[in-house]
């Protein structure tokens, strides 16, 4: 007779290991990693420049520059370009963040030698069309002003904003003053000294075959100036008030962030907090969630993550609750943050976060995509090839009394708190 | 071509096997064939409800997410208006982890009050994120009762109103769970790395004892024939105008459908459709438009959508796209634009098939439209389509007859701000 209240063993699984990647330079200065899987007949095929707002002389020129890079070369209109794309059932798009942009096509890999011509002529021709740009700053003002009613968007405009400054690249957000000033010379500036295929890294993978690469590496892209290294700017931290409420009448809901800056994704101490947030609202059985959802049902969510920039870590709890639940949900929040200072994390919860963390790791590694994602981090971050074995081992090792001594370390005042609502 | 095996337990269960040893990875999939449609119109939400009390506790395991969790796995579910979907995705070496939860979550629940009440307040929590404190929010509230008035896609899934949730008591969980929760109504789909056989002995220790239960026989009131087009106007706190327009379509298994689907491409799929171009491009209208279907099992809806650019009105939007309906039911199609639509269908699906979890949910999916072949049927349906077809579809779907408008107005006080940041915008 089978005994349901018994669980099945448990058994050990392995730690991922990246599969191969080839590295190649080329003659015009660009690395292009490849790496190959020809389960399906699918590639992607991605260009990343460093492009984001970290490097804007003026604010806004990363977003407008990637947006309208597709919207017109010298000999083809947005349409043209659209309709090829289209026919060949293909995406590309040109994607930009805090610290990179990168241009990204996906196509069944049949199509591709035929679609990397019209990869080549939009950035090395890019016409920044005047009609298209006047077109996408509209679009720009009317989807932020959309998004300005979501009590989410402007809790994180505003937390990022009393962390880094209103001016830092690292706040969220973009504002109509912003549109209004941005003018088509500072896009084609930013375009000249950023999206150059000498400072750029290439990753392509799926169902590569000798006439892919032959095509790659023959890639005729041009840089037009003659610089080779990377001017990287420095910009400095201006905080804000330390505790905000935007008021947002009616609202049934209050959107919190909460959180402050931790240390950046190579300092020693990164992977154990990254333990830490996960234990704290990384996953369903967090304490977070435990605490604020499966306990009290104030919230549909909560969560704690990290999010690693070039040159700073964002470390914050974020949740929307029931308008009437904000305070007492700050007040739970607190109380998760001293336990985690004052007792030791049990053995059986940190075992159940670290295997969580491995086998999610491993989910989230399945396919060719992930595994070039998991590369490219690397690469992006300028971390060590060996860093997931390490990744790993600190995984295992990391104790309950390590993770006490960094909470007592790293969870401590001042935080940031917003709270947007009614 | 995705290789699977398929048998029967004798209690009934379904059981699908896709065998993928690339993988590190197993997948559980159990679909339950209920969705919001099988509700009572008093009772709505109620399918959604219950699928958050299917992680409070099982007859024999008190929690759900810990033990998964602790061998490395990770879980979620949805529920549709057809179907509620529980999946697990954990590594291969301790599938049986997830057999054991899974098969003691069909045998029985906790039923525990305190479960069911923090489950009524999370639930309202995201009834009100997604639905009632975003811009928009609303729309399908609006307009799924204006496109349906009989058949119960007429609800939204997340349910009509919040008195639906704050009313549900243990009564109603018991029985539901009676009525729908049981072998015979289920579909297991076992994925990744697990060997047909290893999947047969686990199915057969885990699954096989739990009485069969009862065949659920759906019987609900179909949709008549829509003959007059329908208006709504909605006025919300928002800055821009939008415009759903909705159109009965086939359903899923109907031979037409695939010809209807791509009606839907050619006017909104990507920036080189026809919406797109003409309204947001050349003509200025609309700050975004798109066209999709919504692919459940009843016949469904054809779906056109978009926000205005402002200043524009709503009534010249809308005849814009009924301009642009009309030239396409006149003309047709060339074969260069029948072509371009299937190969985005085609790229749409070799993508779809990349994730294992995806391919383990559309086996259960095919399997319950009535046979699991299908998944490597589509894209043969797909090429199948005619110039011929698809002008058919055409002008059977967007008869304006057929269709229902929901007039989405920005109240003035929202949409005068953007039009000052517009207006400050051409003056920089």
């Amino acid at each position: 007779m089978l005994d349901r209240s018994l669980a099945p063993a448990i058994h050990e699984f392995e730690n991922f290991s990246l599969p191969q990647t080839e590295v190649k330079t080329l003659a015009n200065g660009a690395k292009v990693h490849y790496l190959a899987n020809s389960t399906q007949p699918v590639l992607r095929f991605e260009i990343v420049f460093p492009a984001g707002k970290w490097f804007e002389k003026v604010k806004g020129a990363s977003y407008f520059t990637s947006k309208l890079l597709l919207e017109g070369t010298k000999n083809k209109s947005a349409k043209q370009i659209a309709d090829i794309l289209d026919f060949y059932g293909a995406s590309l798009e040109c994607n930009q963040g805090f610290d990179y942009a990168t241009l990204t096509l996906y196509c069944l890999s049949r199509h591709f030698t035929t679609l990397l011509p019209l990869v080549t002529e939009i950035l090395n021709e890019p016409a920044f069309p005047e009609k298209e740009f006047e077109l996408l700053k509209q679009r720009t003002a009317q989807n932020i002003s959309v998004e300005r009613k979501k009590p989410a968007y402007l809790a994180m405009e505003h937390f990022t904003r009393n962390i880094y400054g209103r001016n830092h690249p690292y706040t969220s957000g973009m504002d109509n003053e912003t549109i209004g000033q941005i003018q088509l010379t500072d896009i084609r500036d930013f375009y000249t000294s950023q999206f150059r295929i000498s400072t750029a890294e290439i990753f392509a993978c799926g169902d590569l075959n000798p006439d892919i690469s032959k095509a790659i590496e023959n890639l005729q892209l041009i840089d037009h100036i003659s610089i080779t290294a990377v001017n990287i700017p420095k910009h400095e931290i201006q905080p804000g008030s330390l505790v905000e409420n935007v008021a947002i009448p009616g609202s049934l809901q209050a959107a919190i962030r909460y959180g402050k800056t931790f240390p950046l994704i190579n300092h020693p101490d990164y992977i154990k907090l990254s333990i830490l947030t996960k234990t704290l609202g990384g996953y369903f059985g967090s304490r977070l969630m435990k605490n604020i959802r499966e306990d009290k049902g104030f919230t549909y969510g909560i969560y704690a993550s990290l999010s690693p920039r070039k040159h700073s870590t964002l470390f914050f709890i974020g949740t929307e609750v029931n308008a009437a639940k904000a305070g007492e949900t700050v007040t739970e929040i607190n109380k998760e943050l001293e336990s985690l200072k004052n007792e030791l994390i049990p053995t059986i919860e940190l075992r159940t976060v670290k295997n969580y963390i491995i086998g999610k790791f491993l989910s989230e590694s399945n396919t060719v995509f992930d595994q070039m994602d998991r590369y490219k981090h690397l690469i992006l971050y300028n971390l060590p090839a060996n860093y997931f074995t390490s990744y790993f081992a600190t995984i295992r090792s990391t104790s309950n009394e390590d993770l006490k001594a960094l909470a007592n370390q790293y969870f401590t005042e001042p935080f940031n708190i917003v709270t947007a609502g009614a | 071509m995705i290789h699977f095996e398929e048998f029967t337990l004798d209690n009934g269960l379904r059981v699908i096997v896709h065998e993928d040893l690339t993988s590190p990875m197993a997948v559980l999939n159990v679909l339950y064939n209920v969705g919001s449609r099988d509700e009572a119109e008093t009772h709505t939400g109620f399918a959604h409800l219950f699928e958050h009390l299917m992680f409070s506790g099982s007859v024999n395991i008190p929690s759900y997410d810990e033990p998964l969790q602790k061998v490395g796995g990770e879980n979620n579910a949805f529920t549709s208006p057809d179907i509620t979907n529980y999946y697990l995705t954990v590594p291969a070496q301790n599938i049986e982890t997830g057999f054991w939860l899974e098969s003691d979550r069909m045998l029985g629940l906790a039923f525990s009050e305190n479960g069911l009440e923090v489950q009524r307040k999370v639930v309202i929590e995201e009834f009100k994120q997604n639905y009632l404190n975003q811009p928009y929010g609303d729309v399908w509230l609006k307009l799924r009762p204006l496109a349906y008035q009989v058949h119960p896609y007429k609800w939204a899934t997340i349910g009509k109103e919040i008195s639906h949730i704050e009313n549900a008591v243990m009564d109603d969980v018991r029985a539901f769970f009676n009525k729908h929760y049981s072998p015979v109504n289920a579909i297991l789909v076992v994925a990744g790395n697990v060997t047909v056989a290893k999947a047969k002995e686990l199915s057969e220790k885990w699954f096989g004892p739990i009485p069969s239960g009862t065949l659920y026989e759906r019987n609900i009131p179909q949709e008549p024939k829509q003959t007059d087009a329908r208006r709504l106007d909605v006025y919300a706190d928002v800055p821009l105008n939008a415009l759903y327009k909705v159109y009965h379509m086939p359903a899923r298994n109907d031979k037409n459908y695939h010809s209807a689907d791509l009606v839907s491409d050619i006017l909104g799929r990507g920036k080189s459709s026809r919406l797109y171009d003409k309204l947001v491009k050349e003509q200025k209208l609309f700050n975004s438009i798109s066209a999709s279907v919504m692919g459940s099992m009843e016949p469904g809806l054809l779906v056109i959508q978009g926000k205005l650019n402002v200043g524009v009105d709503l009534e010249t939007a809308n005849r814009a796209i009924e301009e642009i309906n009309a030239e396409f039911m006149a003309t047709g199609i060339s074969e260069e634009e029948l072509t371009k639509v299937k190969n985005q269908a085609e790229t749409s699906l070799v993508f779809s098939e990349i994730e294992l979890l995806n391919r383990a949910m559309m086996l259960a999916f095919c399997k319950l439209l009535g046979d699991a072949n299908d998944i490597n049927q589509e894209s043969a349906k797909v090429q199948a389509v005619t110039r011929e077809s698809l002008l058919e579809q055409a002008r059977t779907v967007l008869d304006p007859n057929n269709c229902s408008t929901l007039y989405y107005h920005a109240q003035p006080k929202a949409a005068e701000k953007v039009e000052d940041a517009v207006e400050k915008i051409k003056e920089a």
